[in-house]
């Protein structure tokens, strides 16, 4: 505990006057950004005075003013915060509660929710004997109180009541319990609300007895509340609750809870339930989920309410593996097929994220004969966030059914998806053609394009039209792809076959898709060493160092940049320097830029 | 310079407003450019042109991702960068800092909300308050605005302008001799260029925002034709398709605010033009909702509930 | 999306606030006179930013409009009583405007019980309010509208006479509804009002581009127009009364209302504030309708009532 250590010289004395004088004029002041910096020093100046000072003016001056504002009064409740450590230490922390305490049934829910915070702040750092003193009686004041808006407050106060409490303050333990009760069952339904929010926070500060004799009953009136906005608070206490107890106690009294809320009236219940279902059988355990839960579970997915079917949709892959392939393919597949064609686009489109996570539960036979039928449908759903969901997550069907499987299957679908109107969905299926390729080599990429009419293969009319997009990002992410399969298929395979087709592009009328050009190139080098370096990409960037649009001749300059780390230092001299010092008196001052940037770096 | 220029744009890019004292000094640089720009800007193609952003960052950031990023696409933005969204200070700092680094790639020209009156009405000045907790911020920037050109002749060829025309303006050449150099006023040629909207009127109408005109077909054509010029871009009003030609292709208005104050549900275009002025429209949607920052309750817009 | 089965509406229920601190705002910037809201409208500082010039704007041409249809029914009807019933009541100030005009008026006022506590304890915050909400001739009382019989209980417990003119105001009320529920509701008082009108202000159009943006934005609010569909647009509003027991109906969309308000009034708002939304007013002003039904013999004091 420290001793208030009073000020050592008159000229601090004086200063802190001052400041005590200014920071209460400015508190008083007309202009809210005023009061608000002052309330921010709050803090520093009690500090300054000395707790007996802060204590004795500081916190009647608080406790008396009343501001009108909502941020400034916002403010102070959360600057109350740092007066904590300046009023003297435990024995007297409890003088913040009176400022405190008009702030905490104001009207606007932000600032009474950070009184109620700070409040709780200041009961931690009270002892047991001042908990009984002053913090209980606070709520007392609280729960009584004719507004709702004290009660709402007080229901916040019980877990640090109880937890700075001691076992054995009997009566004062009694008190709060039967204040709890009453305010789980009062009138106003935002303070049933606020209650039920709190219940578990009081569980996890007490023990298996008082939440199995005391809890249990109050939170049981609160499943049967007649509001559903007090209902669907019960269902997180739910998850809490069961963590907190005995595995028998928790499979007799909080599972029945969570069955009857998962078949309540209210979607919004029900929506609370998929929410936090998954979570409960975890708790419990699949042995003990398997008596129920699971067919509640299964019950959501094909729930009237689109909302409750998105959130159990979301959950569906865990739930498979929690629940075994046996139940799995009897129960929850027919589902799958239903929600695939779900009337929601939401719906579907939550499905889409989840459903691949099923194949490995399902193992490989199931996931080829039930799931890919439902993987077409949704790849071909006309919501584009449902076609993408998919695509993205189709690295997680290679493992389990074979890539190459998977491939032929998909070809089709995936050259239709290539060209969909939304970009997104183009871009996701260009960063998973290098996947495919590393895993089934070659020769996909030469499978005729039965769709396309020049009979191109699909190299050709996948990858490389992907440089001439329209969509800036799709170019860059079509010049990145080349490079992977670079990676993958070697040197030889580039010069083989794209070489020959990306200088063709280099005559394009458009200036971006020059840049493309470029960039590919530029991407490619580190790939394919030094002789292609020097015979086709050199050729290739040098002729653009020409080309009359600058943006074209300052990419150039910076697509050099990769060759000089790939190649010889007398080639950079001999090749690569001269074309940059050229470039360094362009009429472009961009172009001039980058030259001497690559040049400074190239040194 | 360019070295912090390149922080600036990067911590911009993350949508990280700068130091107060950094907007000071960014604010000084761009002055120093745009003093030496004419009321016209000239500007060479290829350039891709875009109307109004109005503070809405991520789909700023959605339009780099469809037209290219600065400096390998050259841009005009054709005004009305702040005001309605939540970022204002953001996007503007972002385009002006790209401006300043690349003062050839990027063009940007005065927009009716680039003006201390509108700004303190519909959201910036409340912004730079919220974000600095002073207004120094909101000073320095329209300060700025004071010196953006008033509009844009690309090869000679098309005529860029965020409003409209004015019937005090004949030749484009009677544009240059505007002191621009002061706020947006209330009335004359100035105010009309960035106030004015295409009409189906014939000659000049009152303009039912209380400032600049609505003009006509005949208006648009005989100033083309007085000029030389073969169309009028400008942007200022909300187009639902994102472009909308008007007076036989003479005029465009370009659009590039999607789904406009998160609440009208339009896409956006830009108006993308090759070294030949081939022009081709980028038609996009908002940026999607995990781009964006986490979408407060609060900030959802306002409807009559 | 269906919600017919919560039994607690809470998004809706802070709709009426945030319905009450715009129309406190255009009060004290001078749109509309009114003394009661700024008992009502609590919020303040840290509850949210400043409304758009567009969204006073908007709420002062409803709130004008709703006025001077209740005007127009007070001079309609004459001297005898007559009832004013506004449906779903949030903290609008109507029901005191009307008591304030016409002596003869009695005003019953229902809306959701967590509301009209609400309501009635703010009311306290100023003498001239709570003078108004004591008034013999003025009734709060708190029903859920969706339940039919309660209804009908809450007017018979305030012995409401059917046979005088009665008025019905339903204020961004019935689009709020489950589907089907608004049919309900509008017949409920069809079938009791011999001689009389109903009122109606909701967002329509939900289809399109900006309609679908709406819905969606409202219901990210947790208030869904649940029961947009049943009026969708501004034929669908007349319908709505015309198939569910009233004689009459007429409906505008509210640029339609806007352009029939009065010029002069009109002339003086419009120059309140900068206002640079000319499309986007043209948009959700499209998206908002005012629908009329009346029950009246022919030629009867009614004959000509309605947005004229």
């Amino acid at each position: 505990m420290s001793h208030d250590a009073p000020s050592t010289t008159a000229h601090a004395e004086e200063d802190d006057a001052i400041s005590v004088g200014a920071l209460i004029d400015d508190l008083k002041s007309e202009d809210v950004e005023l009061r608000l910096k002052s309330i921010a020093k709050l803090g520093t100046i009690a500090k300054a005075l000395g707790a007996e000072r802060a204590r004795s003016e500081l916190v009647p001056f608080l406790a008396e003013r009343d501001d009108e504002d909502d941020e400034c009064l916002l403010a102070i409740a959360g600057e109350l915060a740092t007066l904590i450590d300046a009023v003297g230490g435990e024995e007297h922390v409890h003088v913040i509660l009176a400022p405190l305490e008009t702030l905490i049934t104001v009207e606007e829910t932000v600032v009474r929710a950070k009184a109620v915070e700070t409040a709780c702040a200041v009961g931690r750092a009270m002892t047991p004997g001042g908990i009984g003193k002053y913090f209980v009686p606070l709520i007392e004041r609280l729960a009584q109180g004719d507004w709702f808006t004290a009660r709402v407050s007080a229901c916040g106060l019980f877990a640090t009541a109880f937890e700075r409490s001691e076992e054995s303050q009997l009566e004062l333990r009694n008190t709060l319990t039967g204040m709890f009760r009453d305010l789980c069952a009062d009138e106003t339904p935002m303070v049933r609300r606020a209650a039920a929010q709190n219940l578990g926070k009081i569980a996890i500060v007490s023990s298996g007895d008082f939440i199995v004799n005391e809890l249990l009953t109050m939170f049981a009136a609160l499943t049967s509340d007649d509001q559903d906005s007090v209902r669907l608070l019960v269902v997180e206490d739910c998850v809490v609750l069961g963590k907190l107890l005995s595995a028998t106690d928790c499979a007799n009294k909080i599972v029945p809870i969570v069955l009857k809320l998962a078949a309540d009236k209210s979607w919004r219940v029900r929506y609370a339930v998929a929410q936090q279902i998954y979570e409960m059988c975890d708790v419990v355990g699949a042995e003990v989920a398997a008596k129920g839960l699971f067919d509640a579970y299964v019950a959501l997915l094909g729930d009237s309410e689109g909302e409750v079917r998105i959130s159990a949709a979301g959950k569906i892959s865990e739930f498979c593996s929690l629940a075994g392939a046996v139940y799995s393919a009897e129960k929850i597949l027919p589902k799958v097929h239903e929600l695939a064609n779900d009337s929601s686009q939401h719906v579907r489109a939550a499905l889409a994220e989840a459903v691949l996570g099923l194949a490995p539960t399902m193992g490989k036979d199931t996931t080829v004969e039930k799931l890919l039928p439902v993987f077409f449908i949704l790849l071909k759903d006309e919501f584009p966030d449902v076609r993408l969901n998919i695509i993205s997550k189709l690295e997680q069907v290679n493992t389990v059914i074979g890539v190459e499987m998977l491939s032929t299957e998909l070809l089709p679908a995936i050259k239709e998806l290539a060209e969909d109107k939304h970009w997104r969905v183009r871009l996701a299926i260009i960063e998973y053609i290098p996947v495919l390729a590393q895993q089934i080599g070659t020769t996909f990429l030469f499978q005729k394009d039965e769709g396309s009419d020049s009979g191109d293969d699909l190299l050709n009319s996948l990858c490389l039209q992907w440089l001439q997009d329209s969509v800036y990002s799709i170019r860059e992410a079509a010049a990145n792809n080349l490079f992977r399969l670079t990676e993958i298929f070697g040197a030889d395979w580039a010069l083989e076959y794209i070489f020959p087709r990306i200088k063709e592009l280099m005559s394009s009328h458009h200036y971006l898709y020059r840049l493309t050009v470029l960039r590919a190139v530029s991407l490619l080098a580190p790939a394919v060493g030094e002789e292609v370096i020097l015979g086709e990409i050199l050729p290739i960037i040098k002729h653009a160092t020409t080309d009359t649009v600058p943006n074209v001749r300052f990419n150039a300059a910076k697509a050099l940049s990769p060759l000089i780390k790939a190649i010889d230092v007398a080639k950079f001299q001999s090749e690569i320097r001269p074309i940059l010092v050229g470039l360094q008196s362009d009429p472009d001052a961009d172009v001039r830029y980058f030259a001497s940037e690559v040049l400074t770096s190239a040194a | 310079m360019s070295h912090e220029l390149d922080g600036w744009i990067a911590a911009l890019r993350k949508c990280e407003p700068l130091e107060e004292d950094d907007v000071k000094r960014l604010c000084q640089m761009a002055i120093e450019i745009l003093v030496e720009e004419s009321n016209v800007q000239t500007i060479d193609s290829p350039v891709t042109i875009c109307g109004d952003i109005h503070g809405q960052f991520y789909d700023l950031l959605e339009l780099f991702k469809v037209g290219g990023d600065c400096p390998d696409t050259n841009y005009l933005f054709m005004g009305d960068f702040v005001d309605r969204g939540f970022y204002s200070v953001e996007t503007f700092l972002l385009l002006l800092a790209l401006k300043v680094r690349y003062p050839d790639r990027m063009y940007l020209i005065r927009g009716n909300h680039e003006c201390r009156q509108i700004t303190q009405v519909y959201g910036f000045y409340d912004e730079c308050l919220r974000k600095y907790g002073s207004v120094n911020v909101w000073r320095y920037c329209t300060d700025v605005f004071d010196y953006l050109s008033l509009s844009a002749l690309i090869d000679n060829k098309i005529f860029c302008v965020h409003g409209g025309l004015s019937p005090s303006i004949t030749t484009i050449d009677q544009i240059r001799t505007i002191d621009r150099k002061q706020e947006v006023p209330h009335e004359g040629a100035m105010c009309d260029l960035l106030w004015s909207d295409p009409e189906d009127v014939s000659g000049w109408g009152l303009s039912p925002r209380g400032a600049g005109y609505l003009f006509g077909d005949d208006v648009c054509t005989s100033f083309t034709q007085t000029n030389s010029v073969d169309m009028i871009a400008r942007a200022h009003q909300l187009v639902m398709e994102g472009y909308k030609w008007m007076f036989n292709k003479r005029l465009v208005t370009v659009w590039s605010a999607p789904n406009y104050c998160y609440r009208c549900g339009n896409v956006a275009a830009i108006l993308e033009l090759d070294e030949n002025l081939a022009h081709d429209f980028k038609v996009f949607e908002a940026a999607p909702q995990e781009a964006r920052g986490v979408p407060a309750k609060r900030a959802t817009p306002d409807y009559f509930l | 999306m269906p919600r017919d089965d919560g039994d607690d509406a809470r998004g809706v229920i802070e709709t009426a606030s945030d319905a009450a601190r715009a129309k406190r705002d255009i009060a004290r910037l001078g749109y509309v006179d009114d003394a009661h809201v700024e008992a009502f409208a609590r919020e303040t500082g840290a509850s949210g930013a400043r409304h758009a010039p567009l969204v006073h704007r908007g709420y002062w041409a409803r709130s004008t409009a709703t006025r001077a249809l209740s005007d127009a029914f007070g001079s309609a009807v004459g001297d005898g009583r007559f009832n004013v019933v506004n449906v779903g009541c949030g903290y609008d100030t109507i029901g005191f405007y009307v008591m304030e005009r016409w002596a003869n008026a009695r005003v019953v006022e229902v809306d959701h019980e967590e509301v009209t506590k609400e309501r009635r304890a703010r009311s306290e915050a100023s003498a001239g309010t709570a003078a108004a909400a004591a008034s013999e001739v003025y009734d709060l009382r708190a029903c859920d509208v969706r339940d039919g019989e309660a209804l009908a209980r809450i007017f018979e417990e305030v012995k409401l006479d059917w046979s005088a003119p009665t008025l019905v105001i339903a204020e961004c009320v019935l689009a709020y509804l489950p589907p089907g529920k608004s049919d309900e509701v509008v017949r409920f008082f069809g079938e009791r009002v011999e001689r009389g009108a109903f009122i109606s202000y909701d967002p329509i159009e939900p289809d399109d581009a900006f309609g679908r943006q709406m819905v969606r934005n409202v219901e990210s609010r947790g208030c869904a127009f649940a029961g947009i569909r049943d009026a969708p647009s501004v034929a669908g509003a007349r319908a709505r009364f015309e198939r569910n027991a009233w004689r009459r109906a007429e409906a505008y969309d509210m640029n339609e209302v806007y352009a029939r308000l009065d010029p002069v009034e009109r002339a003086r708002i419009e120059r309140i504030e900068l206002f640079d939304e000319f499309e986007e007013w043209k948009l959700i002003m499209a998206h908002y309708c005012v629908s009329v039904g009346v029950n009246d013999d022919e030629g009867g004091v009614l004959a000509d009532f309605g947005l004229r």
